[in-house]
């Protein structure tokens, strides 16, 4: 019973996230493209929850959808772009297409490789007693990729400075 | 199974019925409030003490004409209200009322909340550009600033509880302030909280996206009917999401001697509303670089602070 | 300095604010719920006119014509004619209410004290035919001022009748 339910909530997000991510990529205007990328937020985000991965649901939604997709449509919205009428364009597309093949094969191959994607089941993560999604991120985070995740910082501060002074520098 | 789900369902019912009844005689309490403390009566004809008001301007935007102006883009034009109002009430199904009634009781309730306050800025910056029209612009651009802005200082200023309570489960967060409330210990992240919350919810003085003396009403100009009853929904509903998340991080929820719990809860929630209406009365509109500046350079260094100096401490208490 | 910074972390000032409002949240209203509830009348306010009458009913009107000269709105209108014993009798008095500002110059001007301002204000009817009030309703308007305890009984009758309409 409950698997059934499992099944039927992955396929709706599924096919949400699919296709409303297509939409965007098609829409001429940019800020319908922006729209039916929160939708595709959302369903990714149901799909992480399914996963019993609620911390990583919770930051997407808060920090893609909140935050970076926000600034998105206020530039958006600040420039109000024409529409590029980018059918009319063979060669790009021509070109985008084959980069965009490239790399998603390149992606699957490696998703292939881990082995992550071989189960074909929604398997959900058996935590220790008293051990949550939140303290489980936390804990692998901060001890065993605390190298990667210090780096990571240290190029957004970097990011955030070089922001500061190009706009500061009249 | 389906017992659990009917059983849940009409737990969302119930909780989203008492919400609406709740932001209804919260416009009713706004007038009343304010009216008194500009030595006024307020609303005072319809029905005994006038109690009947929200009902009548219920039944009035219904009966009004729905308006769509020729020149809005449509589709996103109608889903706009939606996205104000939904993630208001959404927010309530992890806030815990009382030790047993709540919708969810999930691990990262707080996150969830905080998830959907970011997501309500979608209704007002969507609502804005889908007018067309130059102030529902400029309201929107302004409330987008502002609540991006203004949900870095709050999310920062809500860690400080959390560090302490070592949990983002809004239940356990509860537990932990069964002796003490986070507000003592925890005194400057909750004027942060408090300040951050009117500038998340646009209400006075912080409420530039709506300033009535420069842009008529803000994002929901072109607005008439139901639609516009939606905005009002969604940002008295959002009033009290953040009163309730005050009421469980830094005044100690439920907890209370002697009253049932979900007395105590409603005393701190509706404390914290009336706080609202009381500054809406006192302090006059800012104006839009002194609001960036407040937050920017006063609020956000001073909650980054706060948190350095709290998790050196609890730090130290846990090791 | 030093209470400068005070003032800036504490935030004293809104605080002050804030207890102000909080002090006036309990004060009586000042409101007054107008149709339903008479609202009170200063004793120099300006209302709709009266002539004062002698004891034996007679006015005190000498028909001297400066009222009619000093009106800046033009409202009055006097004819007078001469009486059996050489007096001067008054024909006609007339004051229009359409056109009276209340500035109350003829009360001013009146050499033997017989016009007056009254607190009558409500003046309003759905015709205009009876904005037009002559020496009889003006003779009449004193009673009801001077004698009839106007001020309470009424004022709240006439307003209460009003809303009814």
């Amino acid at each position: 019973m409950n698997e059934i339910f499992m099944n039927i909530g992955f396929w709706v997000l599924g096919i949400t996230a699919v296709v409303s991510s297509l939409f965007m990529v098609t829409r001429e205007n940019p800020v319908h493209s922006a729209l039916w990328m929160l939708l595709t937020f959302f369903a990714v985000a149901g799909i992480f929850i399914q996963l019993d991965a609620e911390y990583i649901a919770a930051i997407q939604v808060m920090v893609y959808a909140g935050a970076i997709l926000v600034l998105y449509m206020f530039v958006v919205m600040l420039l109000n772009p024409k529409s590029t009428g980018f059918i009319k364009m063979p060669f790009k597309v021509v070109l985008g297409g084959v980069v965009a093949v490239v790399l998603f094969v390149q992606i699957l191959m490696t998703l292939m490789g881990t082995g992550v994607i071989k189960s074909t089941q929604l398997g959900n993560i058996n935590y220790p007693e008293g051990f949550t999604n939140v303290k489980a991120f936390g804990t692998v985070m901060f001890t065993q990729y605390i190298v990667p995740f210090e780096v990571a910082s240290v190029l957004l501060l970097v990011a955030m400075i070089g922001a500061i002074v190009i706009a500061k520098k009249d | 199974m389906v017992l659990a789900i009917v059983f849940t369902l009409i737990k969302i019912l119930i909780i989203i019925v008492c919400t609406l009844t709740g932001v209804a005689y919260m416009t009713y309490a706004e007038r009343k409030v304010i009216g008194h403390m500009q030595v006024r009566l307020g609303p005072v004809h319809t029905g005994p003490k006038g109690l009947l008001q929200p009902l009548a301007d219920g039944l009035k935007l219904m009966a009004k004409e729905d308006m769509t102006p020729d020149m809005v883009d449509k589709p996103v034009f109608y889903v706009a209200p939606f996205l104000g109002m939904v993630p208001g009430l959404a927010a309530f199904a992890v806030i815990p009322f009382s030790e047993n009634i709540y919708v969810a009781n999930i691990n990262v309730g707080l996150l969830y909340v905080l998830a959907l306050s970011s997501v309500g800025v979608y209704g007002i910056i969507m609502s804005g550009w889908a007018s067309n029209s130059k102030y529902a612009t400029m309201g929107s651009l302004r409330s987008s600033a502002q609540v991006i802005s203004y949900e870095t200082a709050m999310g920062l200023s809500i860690l400080g509880p959390v560090l302490l309570a070592g949990s983002l489960n809004l239940k356990e967060i509860t537990e932990a302030q069964r002796g003490l409330w986070f507000m003592v210990p925890q005194f400057v992240a909750f004027v942060i909280y408090s300040i951050s919350a009117v500038a998340e919810t646009n209400r006075a003085p912080f409420d530039l996206p709506e300033a009535e003396t420069e842009l008529v009403a803000g994002f929901h100009v072109e607005y008439s009917s139901m639609r516009f009853a939606m905005f009002f929904l969604g940002e008295y509903a959002n009033m009290y999401v953040v009163a309730s998340m005050c009421a469980v991080l830094f005044l100690g929820g439920y907890t209370g001697p002697l009253l049932p719990p979900i007395v105590w809860f409603l005393i701190k929630m509706l404390a914290f509303m009336f706080f609202f209406l009381w500054l809406r009365a006192t302090l006059p509109r800012l104006r839009f670089d002194q609001l960036m500046n407040l937050g920017w350079k006063i609020l956000i260094p001073i909650a980054l602070a706060n948190l350095l100096i709290t998790s050196i401490v609890v730090y130290a208490i846990r090791n | 300095m030093m209470k400068n910074i005070f003032e800036t972390i504490f935030f004293t000032e809104i605080l002050q604010g804030l207890g102000i409002t909080l002090k006036h949240m309990f004060m009586k209203p000042v409101t007054y719920k107008y149709p339903f509830e008479a609202t009170p009348i200063q004793d120099r306010f300006r209302g709709v006119q009266y002539i004062k009458t002698t004891a034996d009913g007679r006015t005190k009107c000498v028909g001297c014509y400066l009222c009619q000269k000093v009106c800046p709105s033009e409202c009055i209108h006097i004819e007078t004619d001469c009486g059996p014993n050489g007096e001067r009798l008054i024909r006609k008095y007339e004051l229009d209410l359409s056109r009276c500002i209340y500035c109350g110059y003829c009360e001013e001007v009146c050499p033997v004290d017989a016009i007056h301002m009254g607190w009558e204000w409500n003046t309003v009817a759905p015709t205009r035919d009876n904005y037009v009030i002559n020496m009889k309703t003006l003779s009449q308007n004193y009673k009801d001022n001077v004698e009839g305890n106007w001020k309470n009984k009424h004022l709240k009758k006439k307003l209460v009748e009003g809303v009814q309409q």
